[in-house]
């Protein structure tokens, strides 16, 4: 015959309370540790190359000097400063009209090009290699070939054009001309990237409910619109941040093709706390419009999320 | 964002990197072919007090041979001193971005080239000795009486020299003999015969058939720095965009506003040179070259290039024509510098002293046409153009070293840009420019 305890097995687990703790606190430190493995690298590299210059921007922001020399706090000086900066204003309207030409007509061709593309799976992989390689070029080489394309006398657009006994256009030395030809280097160097990322996305709209608008009698356009466009939505809306970030920080084709001009006509944002910051070196204006593009485009962001992301009524 | 951006690369630079030597390493030449040490301790003998230095020299390029040349240069400083040189070309577009990240690091280039419009805007911030003890010192006495005093005191700031000058620029109007002959007007000397040389040849070029053809052409855009151009037009209308004690902003002068509406006029009234933004300057040069100009303003620097290249047609060089005659000349200085951070200072300044000498300042003049900022150096080596050039140097009235002349010299060069536009008027332009000035002189 066995004899058993009187206590039950589950009752000797029962631990004191600082063996509780004890344990607690090991499961935490076990737990932790793949967790810190994971996100260690990148949190480091994070802080240093975002948070401690965001942190060292925002408070040079509120003083002069701080690179080559030494920082001297002025308070809202610098703030004051760039909000009454007609240059500033220009570059904000500037740069607002070449984001909303560039992402308009990229995203129109891209998805043209890629609804295109989804239909012809023969010479697909031909395009893709062809409209992504201008994103291969680096920027500046990209605003050379640019440069010789829209050349008054030498480009071969102009020369196009006298073929065909028009006249010639001054693409970069002229208003509006030299925004809109930024915009088109621009659009050019991104096209390639849009056009897979929705071709991406239109192959991966399920094909039952192409074959439902199919046997409804619903023609290429109309499935098109109705269909794989709705599906779209959620991709168009990061799509919609990801070019708001990066066109806001048009740079590279104005420093290669027009240096700001004609008459700040393509003066952008960037453009302006390149000047503060290196040719003035008004750091602290520089900083404290950085930090305002940064706010500004979060605000956009959120706009961005509000505008398409809370529509209900699409296909999710 | 930039700004960010920079604060990362100046994070670097506090850690020692010197980001702007990685950005420039393809252009970066020694002198020495051996083993780079720099900052290694004077350890020579007494001959060669600083052998076994080793110098790091930033300089943006007046020639696509500089590097070239600069490394038989620094060969001979090298073999005469035992000092060791390693060269950066600093691309001039990028110049400020570039000198920004070096200065703030801990291991900035020991010697650079500076115009007087960097001078003390980097200088003012710390990054560049005082070098008036050293110009006034018993190693340098031999040297100093051939520096005019009126060239060192125009880079003078606050009773501080932080660059030795070197070179004194000027312009030069570069003209198509061949055309004047053709039309049989001569080489004009005031803005007035400017104007009719330039229509008589375009009428004549027309009627031979060469329909695009231009009279003249000086960079008006801020891309080409318009100002550098215009200024020495404002010169010789006795005003200047600053008051004397550079504390007043005098942009909306009638001198200053003259000037700006004659070069507007070239343009919108008198349709001799081509509308502003048509041609930049190396594409107006081409123009030129191609005979499709007759008169170009442009640096003496070209001379020798269009000499190698050889034109095909005869041409010169004339003094920019001047308001009712009288015709001054303008241009930037460029100075030589030593580092405030630079742990070899003493061999810097035997750098300094060797690239201020007459010898090598006669050797890169006569390469790239500025005229010497010491008066025995020779910048035309027999070449008759280049001495002319030269000569010119006795109505020089170039740009006053300030901290703010970059951020002043903005508006006047958007104001000047926007007059020759033709849309806007030279009053309108240059009334916004004085407010901005006032703001910027204020601040």
């Amino acid at each position: 015959m066995t004899t058993t305890s009187a206590t039950p097995e589950w009752a000797q687990l029962t631990m004191s309370p600082d063996e509780c703790a004890r344990e607690r606190s090991r499961f935490r430190r076990h737990a932790l540790k793949p967790i810190i493995g994971f996100l260690g690298p990148f949190l480091f590299l994070w802080t240093l190359f975002l948070a401690v210059p965001m942190g060292w921007a925002t408070w040079l922001s509120f003083n002069e000097g701080g690179l080559v020399s030494d920082a001297k706090f002025v308070g809202f000086k610098n703030w004051t400063t760039f909000l009454n900066n007609d240059e500033l204003r220009t570059a904000i309207k500037n740069t607002s009209v070449y984001v909303v030409v560039a992402i308009t007509v990229v995203f129109g061709l891209g998805l043209i090009l890629a609804a295109l593309l989804n239909n012809n799976k023969k010479s697909q992989n031909f395009f893709k290699v062809a409209l992504y390689f201008p994103l291969l070029i680096p920027p500046i080489m990209a605003g050379m070939i640019f440069f010789f394309l829209t050349h008054y006398d030498m480009g071969v657009i102009n020369l196009l054009l006298q073929t065909a006994g028009q006249d010639r256009v001054n693409f970069l030395g002229a208003n509006p001309n030299a925004l809109m030809t930024i915009a088109g280097l621009e659009v050019w160097r991104g096209l390639g990237f849009w056009v897979l990322f929705y071709l991406a996305g239109l192959q991966s709209v399920p094909t039952d409910l192409i074959d439902a608008g199919k046997i409804d009698g619903a023609r290429n356009t109309r499935r098109f619109l109705r269909i794989s466009l709705p599906t779209l939505r959620p991709l168009m809306l990061f799509a919609l941040v990801i070019a708001l970030i990066f066109n806001f920080q048009l740079f590279d084709s104005v420093q290669a093709l027009t240096k700001g001009g004609p008459t700040l006509g393509t003066t952008s944002i960037v453009w302006f706390i390149y000047k503060q910051l290196f040719t003035f070196q008004q750091s602290g204006v520089a900083y404290a419009t950085s930090l305002a593009l940064l706010l500004l485009v979060v605000a956009l962001t959120i706009f961005a999320y509000g505008f398409l992301g809370h529509r209900k009524d699409g296909l999710k | 964002m930039l700004g960010f951006m920079a604060a990362s690369v100046m994070v670097l630079g506090a850690c020692g990197g010197t980001d702007s030597d990685d950005a420039a390493t393809d252009d970066t030449a020694a002198s020495d072919t051996g083993s780079s040490d720099t900052g290694s301790s004077d350890t020579g003998s007494s001959d060669k007090p600083f052998e076994g230095v080793t110098l790091k020299f930033g300089k943006a390029p007046h020639g696509e041979d500089e590097k070239d040349n600069w490394n038989k240069w620094l060969g001979e400083f090298t073999e005469q001193t035992g000092i060791k040189v390693e060269l950066t070309q600093v691309p001039w577009d990028q110049l400020e971005a570039l000198y920004t990240a070096n200065f703030a690091s801990d291991e900035p280039y020991d010697v650079t080239y500076q115009t007087s419009a960097h001078l003390t805007l980097f200088g003012e911030q710390g990054s560049f000795e005082d070098l008036t003890g050293r110009i006034a010192g018993e190693d340098f006495a031999v040297d100093r009486p051939n520096f005019p005093d009126g060239v060192i005191n125009a880079s003078v700031y606050n009773g501080k020299l932080y660059g030795l000058p070197f070179v004194v620029g000027t312009t030069a109007m570069f003209v198509n003999k061949d055309m004047f002959t053709s039309a049989g007007v001569n080489i004009p000397s005031s803005g007035d015969e400017l104007i009719k040389a330039a229509k008589a040849i375009m009428k004549d070029q027309k009627a031979k058939g060469n329909k695009d053809v231009w009279g003249f052409y000086v960079p008006r855009t801020v891309a080409d720095y318009g100002w550098y151009w215009n200024l020495s037009d404002v010169h010789n209308r006795n005003g200047d965009f600053l008051s004397a004690d550079g504390k007043t902003a005098t942009m909306d002068s009638d001198a200053v506003k003259g000037a700006a509406q004659y070069a507007a006029d070239l343009i919108c009234k008198e349709k001799v040179q081509p509308e502003n933004g048509l041609y930049n300057r190396e594409a107006a040069i081409e123009l030129f070259k191609a005979g499709k100009l007759a008169m170009i303003q442009d640096e003496p620097s070209r001379v020798k290039t269009f000499k190698d290249e050889g034109l095909p047609f005869e041409w010169d060089i004339a003094m920019p024509v001047g308001y009712q005659g009288k015709a001054t000349q303008f241009a930037t200085t460029g100075h030589w510098t030593i580092s405030a951070k630079s742990k070899n200072a003493d061999a810097a300044w035997e750098f300094v002293k060797w690239l201020s000498s007459a010898e090598f300042n006669s050797t890169y003049n006569q390469r790239y046409g500025f005229v010497p900022a010491r008066l025995d150096a020779d910048a035309s080596g027999g070449d008759e153009m280049l001495a002319r050039n030269a000569s010119w140097v006795a109505v020089w009235d170039g740009l006053r070293t300030s901290p703010k002349v970059n951020q002043l010299l903005d508006p006047y060069g958007q104001a000047l840009e926007a007059a020759a536009s033709c849309k806007t008027s030279v009053d309108d332009a240059f009334a916004k420019a004085q407010k901005q000035a006032a703001e910027i002189l204020a601040g």
